[in-house]
């Protein structure tokens, strides 16, 4: 794969007010043409705001917004939302009840001939499995049905973006299980460049290859799930992304830091000798392990079926996450031996 | 469980029953008119058929294609503002826009009359202004075919203004956002999506409206234009023509029957249409600057134009000019007010029968009944006044052969000739205006509630006493007033029906005005107004109340 990169999505310093209340803080944000984006957050982070801005249904109140080079919002521009060339999938479906199917899908080919139109419809129903499905009306249509045939129309004009806002929030956690790897590789395959919204990571990990986990109007860090994950650089990225507990520790030297659960080393280490940080440290970070020294307290537990989720009090009363085997199972109150099992430490002033 | 609960009520005369009867009672008349209609023959009926009937049907049908056209034109536009924009004004004016509902159409046409005819204020202005006089200047001939529909637009676009802002307050703004991240500018979008996706409930609302043009006949008959209304009145008692009357009637009875199916069609397509849509965020369109205020004018005109004017005319004429004779006006007004009294308390205590008659029999015999006692709303009120006079008429007679058979003195016409004519024939036509009321009422009292009373021990009584009735008040009272409000205003069954010299308000009304006394006609029309205006207020808060949990 090597395709070349070019920027197709660039927003700089954005701004956004709603009144007094600033929804977006000077946003800056670069995406690369065939990349698929996920904007992750808990609510009322601003991650809706922006991909109104860049579809054009929200003003901005500073900043730019350039989509292939060409200026959409910012500077007294604002283009039309349906002069942009951004398809947008919405979070209510949206589909249109009064028409059927192959209406609906050919609904943004007015511009083109009604044969190429109806090729284009009947190619995008073979690629979401619903060839033979043209006639039927949007009420006779399962949910994730629905919300393929609302990707598909949203797709077919061949728009430059496409922008997904929580379009799978409505369906049953199996069903997106299901769907939203599917269309991830559909939009791979077409060459689409996507931007997702969402506040649930795994539907997050499941569609992107860059996450930019968003807080207070800002992207907090932008990069791979797997970064995002392991290497958070910021106290809220690293809480909101996964589970895992904070820890009181001393920085020993640029290698080491001490804490409850003794010494722990693994990368490099910023912060001056000696100094107080958090340690944060994920449940599979922690291994049960019976022949261990340091000992917890099981507070509770969760049966996950392939594993338990344990909750341990420390020495000093502080708690931590900690993995075990499903067949490890301990009751409530019993001391359990952990260990140390990190690969990447992760310390937060 | 349906049978433990109706097990309670089985020393009730069954209800089942009940509901048949009302179904009867609402198929009666059109039963008679059919009956009637096929004593063909009649020279007179030969005649109508040639001369007037092509007349009849070509002026409803143009009645009807304006109207319709009208109340869309404004009904429409003003309804999508008022759900889904803001602009200045916007809160005052979505109630504002229902007030013309307080307004009778005749009573607006007498109105207009009078503030547009030579001698009206608005022609003499224009003379003092010019120094024309009569002759020198054209001006628009109010009493026209135009006139009638501009008259009964405005006073019928409310209907199609509330179910398109239902179903736009429905839609939200999302589809118009679909439709233009697909490409289509605002008005486009608009054009091919959010009226499109309104449409069943829209034509929902236009039948209603093309249902009260077609049993208008206060407006028509003051303003000359000759339909099946006027022809129905006219062969029935200028010619005396109980056949011809009947005939006119069934043919009219087949515009409302094509009504009544259009309705029917268009509300299962909206049901469709709500289920396809999920509850999306509800997000307003700002109109600013002139597109602002040009929606706020948008809005205003028919505000204006249906209710302002003709009311400050009315209570000008009122205050001023009319020469008002309390004792007889409040003799007036007290006829008036038993005569809707009863009707409503008829009307209502035979819903409240049926209303439970489906819940405690949701069998398909029962709900059958039911719906169709509450078709008679789409009967104009000739058809009904033919249709119940005639059963009515001829019990009479029988009633009298019976007497004077036993050796009696003949009773004379005690129903055809007494107000018991008059109350079935609002029983007929306002049932359905009723049972709507009860039936969304009692549908609150959810079924759930029943059992657990049941399962505290409670008896029927009990169960009806401290549940439904403390549930049922508002909606009962609500039904109770509506009723009140319509008979009020009828006016074509009450002019056929009514007793030998007993007046009401609408009455009166309509003589005066025919005599050209349309300042004497005030008083009587701006009560039944005032009194109007309390169901729409009614209306509003419910709607209000609505909009809260939307």
């Amino acid at each position: 794969m090597t395709k070349q990169q070019t920027t197709l999505l660039e927003v700089k310093d954005l701004q956004v007010n709603y009144g007094p209340r600033q929804a977006l803080a000077g946003l800056d944000l670069n995406l690369q043409e065939g990349q698929l984006l996920c904007l992750l957050g808990p609510s009322g982070c601003g991650k809706s705001t922006l991909l109104r801005a860049i579809a054009g249904f929200q003003g901005v109140s500073g900043g730019q917004i350039r989509l292939a080079q060409q200026l959409l919002s910012g500077n007294g521009v604002n283009i039309a939302p349906e002069q942009r060339q951004i398809g947008m999938v919405f979070q209510d479906i949206a589909l249109f009840p009064h028409l059927n199917v192959r209406d609906n899908i050919a609904f943004g080919l007015h511009k083109w001939s009604t044969q190429d139109a109806q090729q284009r419809v009947e190619y995008l129903l073979s690629m979401v499995d619903l060839t033979g499905y043209g006639d039927r009306y949007p009420y006779e249509l399962s949910g994730g049905q629905q919300q393929r045939v609302a990707l598909i129309r949203a797709i077919a004009p061949k728009c430059k973006l496409l922008l997904l806002d929580e379009p799978f929030s409505g369906l049953d956690a199996a069903l997106r299980e299901e769907l939203v790897p599917q269309i991830a590789t559909l939009l791979k395959r077409e060459g689409i460049t996507g931007i997702l919204v969402s506040h649930d990571q795994k539907e997050a990990f499941a569609f992107a290859d860059q996450i930019a986990v968003m807080n207070h109007g800002i992207i907090e860090q932008l990069t791979s799930a797997y970064e995002i994950y392991h290497k958070p650089t910021s106290r809220f990225v690293a809480d909101f992304v996964g589970e895992g507990d904070f820890i009181a520790g001393q920085i020993l030297d640029n290698q080491q830091v001490s804490c409850v659960l003794g010494n722990i080393s693994g990368g490099e280490l910023h912060h001056e000798t000696g100094c107080k940080v958090d340690v944060f440290v994920r449940p599979d970070d922690i291994l049960h392990d019976d022949s261990s020294s340091i000992k917890g307290h099981i507070v509770s537990k969760r049966f996950r079926g392939t594993h338990f989720l344990y909750r341990v009090a420390l020495a000093n009363g502080e708690q931590v996450a900690c993995f075990a085997d499903s067949h490890h199972d301990h009751d409530i109150g019993e001391d359990i031996g952990i260990k140390l099992n990190m690969e990447h430490l992760l310390t937060f002033r | 469980m349906r049978d433990l609960l109706s097990s309670q009520i089985r020393y009730l005369p069954s209800l089942k029953w009940v509901a048949l009867a009302g179904a009867v009672m609402v198929l009666l008349p059109i039963v008679a008119v059919l009956q009637q209609a096929t004593f063909v023959g009649t020279d007179l009926w030969l005649h109508i058929w040639q001369t007037v009937l092509p007349d009849y049907v070509s002026n409803s049908l143009l009645m009807m294609l304006g109207v319709g056209a009208g109340v869309l034109l404004v009904g429409v536009p003003a309804a999508w503002l008022a759900a889904t924009c803001q602009f200045p004004g916007r809160r005052w004016l979505d109630w504002a826009l229902l007030l013309p509902l307080a307004m009778p159409a005749y009573i607006i046409a007498y109105t207009y009359t009078g503030i547009l005819d030579y001698a009206g204020p608005v022609q003499s202005g224009l003379r003092e202004l010019t120094g024309w006089g009569y002759g020198d200047y054209w001006f628009w001939q109010v009493r026209s075919l135009t006139g009638a529909m501009i008259m009964m637009v405005l006073v019928l676009y409310p209907y199609v203004y509330l179910t398109a802002r239902a179903a736009f307050l429905e839609q939200s703004t999302v589809s118009m956002n679909v439709a233009r991240s697909l490409g289509y500018g605002r008005w486009q979008a608009w054009f091919k999506v959010v009226v499109p996706m309104a449409r069943p409930a829209i034509i929902a609302g236009l039948t209603l409206a093309l249902m009260e043009t077609l049993a208008d006949y206060g407006t028509v008959q003051y303003f000359g234009v000759t339909t099946f209304t006027t022809g129905i009145f006219r062969t029935f008692y200028g010619l005396g023509d109980t056949a011809g009357a009947a005939q006119l009637a069934a043919v009219l009875l087949l515009f409302v029957v094509t009504l009544i199916m259009v309705e029917r069609w268009s509300r299962r397509r909206q049901a469709y249409h709500v289920k396809a849509q999920s509850s999306g965020g509800f997000t307003t369109i700002e109109l600013a600057g002139w597109r602002g205020w040009l929606a706020s004018f948008v809005c205003l005109i028919p505000v204006v134009l249906g209710f302002v004017i003709p009311a400050l005319q009315l209570l000008w004429w009122t205050l001023f000019e009319a020469h008002v004779q309390w004792a007889s006006f409040w003799q007036l007004a007290w006829n008036t007010f038993y005569l809707s009294a009863m009707a409503a308390i008829l009307a209502v205590c035979l819903a409240l029968l049926l209303a439970y008659a489906k819940r405690f029999y949701p069998q398909q015999s029962v709900r059958y009944a039911v719906n169709l006692a509450g078709m008679g709303y789409a009967l104009p009120g000739t058809i009904i006044a033919i249709g119940v006079m005639l059963p009515l008429a001829w019990l009479d007679h029988r009633l009298n052969d019976a007497f004077v058979w036993l050796g009696w003195a003949s009773p004379g016409l005690i129903l055809s000739g007494s107000l018991v004519v008059l109350l079935l024939a609002y029983c007929v036509r306002f049932l359905a205006v009723a049972l709507g009321g009860i039936q969304s009422g009692l549908g609150q009292v959810s079924p759930s509630l029943d059992v657990s009373a049941k399962g505290m021990g409670r008896n029927a009584w009990d169960k009806l006493r401290l549940i439904h009735v403390p549930l049922m008040r508002s909606s009962v009272l609500t039904a109770l007033l509506v009723v009140f409000v319509d008979v009020l205003k009828e006016l074509p069954a009450t002019l056929m029906l009514r007793p030998f010299d007993f007046n009401t308000l609408a009455v009166k009304a309509y003589e005066l005005a025919a005599d050209e006394q349309l300042v004497e006609a005030a008083p009587a029309s701006l009560m039944i107004v005032v009194v109007g205006l309390i169901p729409v207020l009614i209306l509003n808060k419910a709607i209000n109340r609505h909009r809260q949990r939307v």
